[in-house]
């Protein structure tokens, strides 16, 4: 990694929110762990309003734990070779982003789509871009897509805006560090899914019911607080448990497929919880889009397919060990040395078009 | 239709969702709101706002939803929308005044998930430099036409009272006769008013009545403090403005004036305010108003402009009257205790021209039957009960049903000792021109004070007398009253005609007699009368001349032990009157009714009084009925005076000498065609509707 005339490591600053839960907490914790064997790593806390009075993401305090670091909280000055800011939508409520970046190089890593379909802005993305422009002294610059639905978003969002930022050739995916558990040897039609409780994360209730129906063994959804508390009459067959209430890895040892759809008005950028569940060593089906990211790794479904999915692989056992360690697999490629190459590839073999300050 | 919801569940929220749907309606749209969304424990006068426009959903294809207070959107209001929406793309607009550009993208965002279609989001906080958009709502000008004959009335909102001085000017306008005067202002300044001064001037509180109900009666608002936070009151002078009203800025430092071009800045203190008036204003109204009228920001807020897409949407026509029906009059008699304000009502509308009138009436079940059985039409209204959640819910209902019975009538007859929030409500909603029969001699301990308040709402007050002088009492005063004689039905039955019934009447019963008694003591709800009437039946027993006939309504309960007794028959029936006037004794209750049918009837009789706090003063009537020798007396605990009281009627000549002071003595003429010829006049609109803002004095003196 390190090259002839440079310091032995890196100053690598990561800037974010720790306070974020879910899949952009853990993309940062599992990035933390993956890079501070190779530099000289900080963690930049700023203190958004986004999350004012939320706790510590548990993975990246875990991580700060385990590689003996410590947050720094809303500095005033930042100085580092490279400067990753980890999802800009964190700052959409600032008005303000009090703290000087200084920097060879930043990428703004874009873990919220910037549109959602049909072409609504995600969140104001020119105010949060503009704190981080006004914040940033930097030689160059980049937004960092992080999976190919995630940098259309991104590259449309620049056209119509008419920024002048520009993304990086290669995406800056999620490192997926979670240990694989082999597939049962028997699946049954037991079905589940997990996610934060908001409303983007879930699809029209008469589409759930379709794609959790009374004929399964078990549907368990993990984050349906909206779900438990919307006054609707809650179907018997559905087990619903609040976020943050099962243990993850239990409730992925209680079903056999990962039945993943989202609001089809909002997508996943990467789809963490996918990853984590093929990781888990469940069979995941998915709508197109989400699945892209993960190629053949994942079952893309528009919903209404699900039984018959389902049914093929519970009376194909062979064939559904075999998908399910050919998406491990895959996986690989979202593994931390994975992403050492690739943060190697995008801090010094040049970024093509990238914006430069001097 | 436009399904209509609020992004906050505050009760301001719901009472802004209330007044947005009153208006869009009264603009001719189709507004409606979910009555899941807004099912909350409200006080009375926001169910009564809300009750017209509730519908279940879910929505139908085509159906669009508008949402206000978008930046207030929580997860309880989206999950309302989102079973409104029921699993099919309901296309919506929403409002709000957003902090931030954020904040509305936040708000599009959510209201996509619960709707499945992605919202038209209107920051109206984009547009604070065009005064014509609201914060949380968008204005709507609703354009009512203001009477052109006649004098022109003034709304004073949030006038300073406090100051005895301010209250003497006040009272110095209502003075006026260039002009009528009227004031909005809160509940507890409203209260302190009327309790000092009384109900001469007419005072609204804010939530009394929707916007669109009051501002077709207000050629100039007087405003005496910034109105931009109160959705309700932008919405006032919205309608103001579109109408050709005048605006007047009479707040301190005239706040309003310096960021609102459309209003006229006035002077601050009510003492200044009359001259200013009579000199600057009421001459140049017509001027001023159109120049209101065609400010850009008028015609904007005409057009709805303020509305967005929703604007496009099409209005629906009004309502157009028939041409060459009938004048329809609708009739709602309350129940009451008895029949009486039916058998009143069912009088004057026989007095009616059948040719040139319609009549319908709106009645309580235990009235159905009467008014029915004179050939009127009649809808029923539901009675209060002890089973509803509520002592309103009732009224809730009768609202619904009266607003769509009165939409297209010509007048609207009221008869009553108390005006229900649904009669009050559906006349001004509707402008109707509406009439209040109204008895009078309340009992001194009686509150009408909501009762007096309401008049304000009536252009006629019809008061049948009472049969003697000493027992009419003004309850107020003005124009708008009109004393008739006592409306009565007067019966006589002498002769053959009255033997041949008495005969008939032996007959049917299987007993011989030689002295007819009826009893009538109304229907038992002011008073438990079984004790009473049971000791009628034991005393008459003791007769063997006597057939007594105990005589309820057919909706009376009925007491087992009435059957117990040989000379006592049960009779139910709409029809007391024919069988009292064939009696040689009639022991009744006091009522309106029953007493002046018996005093014109020329009925030997025996009053028993009813003495329930809301009822009448019934013993007043008997005294100047006794005092005058036309009739017993007996008081409901006087058990062995009635027994001798009865036996002086029937057995000592008393009876007879009771019918030859009736037949000479002098009592007025009675008034059911006086008070009928009176409600032609409104329908026919020959005066001005309901609503002048002073009914309480002459149109013009001097």
């Amino acid at each position: 990694m390190t090259r002839p005339g440079e310091r032995q490591r890196r100053r690598v600053a990561i800037v974010t929110d720790p306070r974020f839960p879910g899949g952009t907490g853990g993309a940062v914790a599992a990035e933390m762990r993956a890079l501070a064997p190779v530099c000289d790593l900080s963690l930049v806390a700023l203190a958004t309003a986004m999350f004012k009075g939320r706790r510590l993401n548990p993975a990246i305090e875990a991580a700060l734990e385990d590689l003996g670091l410590a947050p720094c909280w809303n500095p005033a000055v930042v100085h580092a070779d490279t400067l990753v800011f980890h999802n800009p939508s964190c700052l959409r409520f600032d008005r303000t982003l009090d703290v000087r970046l200084s920097c060879a190089e930043a990428f703004v890593v874009t873990h919220e789509n910037f549109l959602r379909p049909g072409g609504a802005e995600g969140f104001d993305v020119g105010k949060c871009l503009g704190l981080i422009e006004e914040a940033l002294v930097s030689g160059r610059r980049w937004l960092a897509p992080i999976s190919s639905h995630n940098r259309e978003t991104v590259s449309d969002w620049i056209r119509q805006a008419g920024s002048d930022w520009v993304c990086t050739a290669q995406d800056w995916f999620n490192v997926i560090d979670a240990p694989l558990v082999a597939p049962v040897a028997a699946p049954r039609d037991r079905r589940g899914r997990h996610s934060r409780p908001g409303p983007e994360k879930y699809p029209p209730r008469e589409a759930l019911l379709r794609q959790f129906p009374p004929h399964a063994e078990r549907c368990i959804l993990l984050g349906a607080d909206s779900l438990m508390k919307d006054g609707e009459e809650i179907p018997r067959h559905w087990d619903l448990r609040a976020f943050g209430t099962s243990d993850v890895g239990r409730f992925l040892g209680e079903i056999d497929f990962f039945v993943y759809f989202t609001h089809p008005l909002w997508r996943e950028s990467f789809g963490r919880v996918i990853a984590e569940a093929i990781a888990a060593g469940k069979l995941v089906v998915t709508d197109p889009d989400t699945a892209r990211t993960f190629g053949s790794a994942v079952i893309a479904s528009d919903g209404s397919d699900i039984d018959r999915i389902v049914a093929e692989y519970v009376s194909q056992p062979a064939r559904y060990g075999a998908f399910v360690r050919r998406a491990q697999e895959t996986l690989a490629r979202f593994g931390a040395e994975a992403f050492r190459e690739r943060f190697s590839t995008l801090v010094h073999k040049g970024q093509g078009a990238a914006f430069d300050l001097v | 239709m436009i399904w209509c919801d609020t992004g906050g569940g505050e009760v301001a929220h719901i009472e802004d969702l209330a007044v947005f749907v009153a208006q869009l309606n009264a603009a001719g749209f189709a507004a409606a709101m979910d009555a899941r969304a807004v099912a909350g424990p409200w006080g009375r006068s926001l169910q009564f706002d809300l009750a017209p426009w509730l519908r279940e959903g879910p929505a139908a294809p085509g159906d669009r939803l508008a949402v206000i207070a978008a930046q207030q959107l929580g997860e309880a209001r989206l999950a309302g929308m989102r079973h409104l929406a029921g699993g099919a793309g309901l296309a919506c607009t929403a409002f709000g005044s957003f902090a931030s550009r954020q904040a509305a993208i936040g708000a599009q965002a959510r209201l996509a998930f619960a709707l499945g279609c992605e919202p038209d989001v209107i920051d109206l906080a984009t547009h604070h430099d065009q005064k014509w958009l609201g914060f949380d709502a968008p204005r709507i000008g609703v354009a009512r036409p203001l009477p052109e004959d006649g004098v022109p009335s003034v709304l004073l909102v949030g006038p300073p009272l406090q100051d005895p001085r301010d209250g003497a000017a006040l009272i110095g306008l209502s003075l006026m006769s260039s002009l009528r005067i009227a004031v909005l202002t809160d509940g507890k300044t409203k209260q302190a008013w009327t309790e000092a001064q009384g109900h001469a001037i007419p005072f609204y509180q804010y939530g009394e009545v929707p916007p669109a109900s009051i501002a077709h009666r207000v050629h100039a608002l007087a405003l005496f403090e910034p109105f931009q936070k109160s959705y309700r009151l932008q919405s006032l002078r919205a309608n103001v403005a579109v109408s050709g009203g005048v605006l007047l800025d009479c707040a301190q430092g005239h706040p309003i004036a310096a960021e609102d071009e459309a209003f006229v800045r006035a002077p601050v203190d009510l003492a200044g305010l009359g001259a200013f008036l009579a000199s600057e204003i009421l001459p140049n109204l017509a001027r001023i108003g159109a120049h209101v009228r065609g400010a850009a920001q008028t015609r904007r807020l005409a057009r709805h402009d303020a509305l967005g897409p929703l604007a496009g949407l099409t209005a629906l026509e009004p309502d157009a009257a028939p041409a060459g029906e009938p004048a329809r009059i609708v009739f709602m008699p309350t129940n009451g205790v008895g029949l009486g304000h039916a058998q009143r009502c069912r009088l004057v509308a026989g007095e009616l021209p059948a040719a040139r009138y319609a009549t319908d009436f709106a009645v309580f079940p235990s009235c159905m039957g009467l008014v029915r059985s004179y050939g009127f039409d009649a809808a029923p209204l539901v009675s209060r009960s002890p089973l509803h959640s509520h002592p309103h819910q009732n009224d809730l209902v009768n609202y619904l049903r009266l607003r769509s019975l009165t939409r297209s009538a010509d007048a609207f007859v009221f008869d009553g000792g108390y005006v229900f929030d649904s009669v009050y409500r559906t006349i001004l909603e509707h402008r109707l021109r509406a009439v209040w029969i109204r008895r009078g001699l309340w009992q001194k301990t009686q509150d009408n004070g909501i009762a007096l308040d309401r008049e304000k709402a009536f252009a006629r007050v019809i008061v049948p007398a009472e049969a003697f002088a000493e027992l009419n009492r003004p309850y107020s005063r003005g124009p708008q009253l009109r004393d008739v004689g006592p409306i009565v039905q007067g019966l006589r039955l002498e002769g053959a005609a009255r033997a041949r019934l008495r005969d008939e009447i032996g007959t049917r019963y299987g007993t011989a007699f030689r002295h007819l008694v009826v009893s009538q003591l109304g229907a038992g709800v002011a008073a438990d009368r079984h004790a009473q009437l049971q000791a009628i039946c034991a005393m008459l027993e003791r007769r063997t001349d006597v057939l007594h006939l105990l005589v309820i309504w057919p909706t009376a309960t009925v007491e087992a032990g009435w059957f117990c007794w040989q000379r006592s028959r049960v009779v139910r029936t709409l029809h007391a009157a024919v069988l009292a006037a064939a009696a040689d004794l009639c022991i009744s209750a006091a009522g309106y009714n029953s007493f002046h049918e018996a005093i014109y009837g020329g009925w030997p009789t025996i009053f028993l009084p009813q003495t329930g706090a809301f009822m009448d003063d019934q013993m007043a009537r008997c005294r100047a009925a006794a005092e005058r020798g036309l009739a017993g007396f007996v008081e409901p605990q006087e058990a062995l005076k009635l027994e001798r009281t009865v036996a002086r009627m029937l057995d000592d000549g008393a009876g007879a000498e009771t019918v030859r002071r009736l037949t000479s003595e002098a009592l007025p003429a009675p008034g059911n065609t006086d008070a009928a010829r009176l409600i032609e006049e409104i329908a026919d609109g020959r005066q001005p509707k309901s609503g002048d803002l002073r009914p309480d004095r002459t149109a013009r003196r001097g």
